[in-house]
């Protein structure tokens, strides 16, 4: 491929993933004129005070931060053509400018809606993004051809697990209902005067779409409740997901690379939280902190990094053995550069099939806590809904039985579809565990050289993965072939 | 028992101790004048709770420029060893205890690891044993060969992968394949990525700990013969260590045959092969079998290396060797000289 041209597949993966990000951060920030708010706004609004709570400004601000530094660094880095650094320095004026105006600086406002500029900022960042990729895109035309994932080979393997498609159709189910939330029930059902029945634990009917669960103990629609719900109780686990992970990998990687005094100090601290009781300990933060879902979030990913850096650590300990972390070394590669460079793509599989069962983890987590009361007051989580249900007794109530079933069955299904998404997500990233066809149908592509036994990779777990450009997947430092596997050969 | 006078070849450590009264800065610029690479006295133990492992004692070898040298002897004779005190990469329990590494006049023992960073891959690299591991899976093999470059030479990335696309095809690579991952290239093409990452940054000296190693017969020969090429290429100086004498006698001008953390035996290959003079040397070559005369068996060397931790006293190879006598274990030996250049731990061959 020559330079100054773009690969199909990367291309392609533009085209089709920048418009849907869009989708998925205007549904996100859907403007709710509204009593209540709930989603990223609202959460993120847990930090500051709500005022000024859209996106919060310090976030933004901090955003800009960022891409100023990366705009000077692409600055220092003196390439050819300074159009990378461009971008990103309009990212960087564009976060300025969408600060200031979060801050009350401005009197500017596009729809007359207070907050209603946030879409218009977000989407001009999104759209500088994807230029930004494009243009990397452009410049390093091989690199690219290898970082995107061939989706269709992944896709092809991963349907091959029923299991997998059957988790991935719960969450698509789910997650779509979050997002759509605004579009299926009017947000102002969830308000305290916005009763839909006379009485108290309506049975459910199918007259009308609110009455589909039936009623609670204030006359108020069950399903809005339910639909609403999914929003927190989906984005709480996934941003809690995504702090543990950084911060359990981040902690793992650090201690088990330098090992020593550090490594050990390290781990102790790790072992504390692992042995506290993670129950009393939530409930403790949650009261001590105070109640609403940034801190519910805070609290899942300070109780839950944890085990995530014990298992990153476990395996970084074997990786940095390997050879080629000598051979850096003997290079002189800095520590930071060795950890992000080698020893990071390395532990990557792990970190990633153990975000997903995190996941499963938080959203059960998050149901837990509303579940005993330390959720937000103001909001509705399929925990809150259980939480009521039990308050008010509506367990006794027969025609309240959709109250109680539908927020359950809806933690059930979601922390089930996560662990089969891990599952299968194993079997895509893990050759060993896929199916004998599997490897017999693709050993005309060097199957002598795609499972080599290499040493010292212990666990046998996940391991170093390569999306080839063939679109073979390989685990690095892979132990012995699985019983039944070896020669591959037709 | 000869007294030995200094030639061309002889090890450093030679003249260090049959004239102890010589001026060291005298010797030093006879050596920084005449080798790229002098290795003097060089002790380099490994500390266990049970003691100091002594795998390096006491090793002396010189290298001119341009020139090869074998460095051979059984697995733990502290070869890998001494290639990595040079470079002061011993794991974190091994260090230097004495001993003088001079490289172009600089003494690399004494610097500090800051200091050794600047000398490492610009002017002395080294090929890693067993290509297979060395290279990471999952980064691309060229973005590997770019990294020493990178920081080395302060170039950017585009720069870097362009210098080793060349470098691929200096080894006889195809330059498209500088995005390719580890597992896509055959193990002969593995090592001559390896190979062409010590040469990333044009080094004077290139040390090959075991490159063939891991290779069989035919692609053990292409990469002899393709270090053999880059060396006159390129005029690099090339350390080759090798449990393998056949390597050693197709590459390398010099030989240094090692034994228990001790030089037993310095000449040019030419020497070695034709008379080999320590009795631990005579094996070693009895153990290899010959193509050229008539079959026998290969005979193995009875008994086992000692235990470094705590050294037989006299010479160490005594309990194995079938010539030794009381009088090999009364002192320490010393380097006879069998002939100019050729030099043997053992008083019996003089």
């Amino acid at each position: 491929m020559s330079a100054g041209q773009i690969p199909a597949r990367l291309r392609r993966w533009i085209l089709i993933w920048t418009p849907l990000i869009w989708l998925v951060l205007e549904l996100v920030l859907f403007p709710k004129n509204r009593p209540l708010s709930s989603g990223f706004a609202h959460v993120m609004g847990g930090f500051v005070d709500p005022r000024v709570a859209s996106y919060p400004a310090w976030t933004i601000a901090l955003a800009c931060v960022v891409l100023a530094a990366a705009a000077v660094a692409e600055l220092r880095a003196r390439r050819k053509s300074p159009r990378r650094a461009l971008t990103l320095l309009a990212m960087a004026a564009v976060a300025a400018l969408w600060a200031l105006v979060q801050m009350g600086f401005s009197q500017f406002d596009l729809t007359g809606r207070s907050g209603g500029y946030s879409w218009l900022f977000q989407t001009v960042l999104l759209i500088c993004a994807a230029v930004l990729v494009w243009i990397w895109g452009l410049d390093n035309p091989e690199r690219a051809d290898l970082f995107v994932w061939n989706t269709r080979e992944m896709w092809r393997i991963y349907r091959a697990s029923w299991q997998g498609v059957l988790g991935l159709g719960i969450l698509v189910f789910f997650c779509g209902m979050a997002l759509l939330a605004p579009f299926l029930v009017n947000h102002a059902w969830l308000s305290p005067d916005a009763e839909v029945s006379a009485t108290a634990f309506a049975p459910p009917s199918l007259h009308h779409y609110l009455l589909w669960f039936g009623s609670d103990e204030q006359g108020l629609s069950v399903f809005a409740e339910f639909v609403w719900s999914s929003r927190i109780s989906l984005f709480v686990g996934l941003l809690a997901t995504v702090i543990t992970t950084v911060v359990g990998a981040g902690a793992g990687i650090f201690t088990g690379y330098y090992g020593g005094w550090f490594g050990e100090i390290g781990m102790r601290v790790t072992d504390v939280f692992l042995v506290i009781p993670w129950l009393p300990f939530a409930m403790v933060l949650a009261a001590a902190w105070g109640q609403n879902y940034a801190i519910i979030v805070l609290i899942i990913a300070f109780t839950s990094w944890a085990g995530t850096a014990r298992l990153v650590r476990a395996q970084v300990l074997s990786v940095k053995e390997l050879a080629f972390v000598e051979r850096a070394r003997a290079i002189g590669s800095s520590d930071l550069h060795i950890m992000r460079k080698h020893i990071l793509p390395n532990v990557m599989p792990l970190v990633f099939a153990n975000a997903v069962l995190t996941v499963a983890i938080a959203v059960f987590s998050e149901t837990t806590l509303s579940f005993l009361g330390l959720g937000d007051p103001l909001n509705f989580s399929w925990g809150t809904m259980l939480e009521h249900v039990f308050d008010t007794g509506a367990t006794e109530v027969p025609t309240a039985t959709a109250y109680l079933v539908a927020p359950g069955v809806a933690v059930v299904l979601v922390v089930l579809a996560f662990n089969l998404v891990g599952t299968a997500l194993d079997e895509v990233i893990d050759p060993k565990l896929r199916k004998r066809e599997e490897s017999r149908s693709r050993s005309d592509e060097g199957a002598g050289e795609r499972l080599l036994p290499l040493a010292g990779g212990g666990g046998g777990t996940v391991e170093g993965v390569v999306e080839a450009p063939s679109g073979a997947v390989w685990t690095g430092p892979a132990p012995e072939l699985a019983p039944g596997q070896e020669g591959s050969g037709p | 028992m000869t007294a030995v006078q200094t030639g061309d070849l002889a090890p450093a450590s030679v003249a260090a101790k049959t004239k102890p009264g010589a001026p060291a800065k005298e010797a030093a610029a006879r050596i920084a004048h005449e080798g790229i690479l002098d290795v003097r006295d060089l002790k380099a133990y490994f500390k266990l709770r049970e003691g100091d492992v002594k795998a390096v004692d006491g090793v002396s070898f010189s290298l001119e420029s341009g020139r090869s040298l074998g460095l051979a002897g059984e697995s733990g004779c502290g070869k890998t060893t001494a290639a990595l005190a040079i470079l002061k990469l011993l794991p974190e329990n091994g260090r230097i205890v004495s001993g003088e590494v001079l490289f172009d006049g600089r003494n690399l023992a004494k610097r500090t690891e800051f200091g050794m960073s600047k000398i490492r891959w610009k002017e002395v690299s080294i090929i890693f044993q067993g290509a297979m591991n060395a290279l990471n899976p999952v980064q691309q093999v060229g973005r590997q060969i770019a990294e020493p470059i990178v920081l080395h030479e302060g170039v950017s990335e585009q720069k870097a992968m362009a210098r080793a696309r060349e470098l691929f095809d200096l080894v006889g690579i195809n330059p498209k394949r500088v995005t390719e991952f580890p597992h896509e290239m055959s193990g002969g093409m593995r090592q001559r990525a390896m190979i062409a990452m010590a040469l990333a940054c044009n080094p004077k000296l290139v040390i090959g700990d075991e490159p063939t190693t891991a290779l069989d017969v035919m692609v053990q020969a292409q990469i002899l013969e393709l270090i053999e090429r880059l060396r006159h290429e390129l005029a690099l100086s090339f350390i080759l260590i090798s449990h393998d004498l056949s390597v050693m006698a197709e590459t390398c001008d010099k030989g240094v045959i090692m034994y228990a953390g001790k030089v037993v035996e310095a000449g040019t290959t030419t020497d070695i092969f034709t008379a080999p003079s320590h009795p631990y040397t005579r094996q070693l070559i009895k153990a290899f079998p010959n193509i050229h005369e008539t079959r026998e068996m290969v005979s193995s060397i009875a008994g086992d290396p000692p235990n470094l931790l705590e050294p037989p006293p006299g010479c160490r190879f005594y309990p194995r060797c079938a010539l030794g006598e009381p009088a090999c274990i009364e002192s320490d030996q010393e380097m006879v000289a069998v002939s100019p250049g050729h030099y043997a731990r053992c008083w019996k061959v003089a």
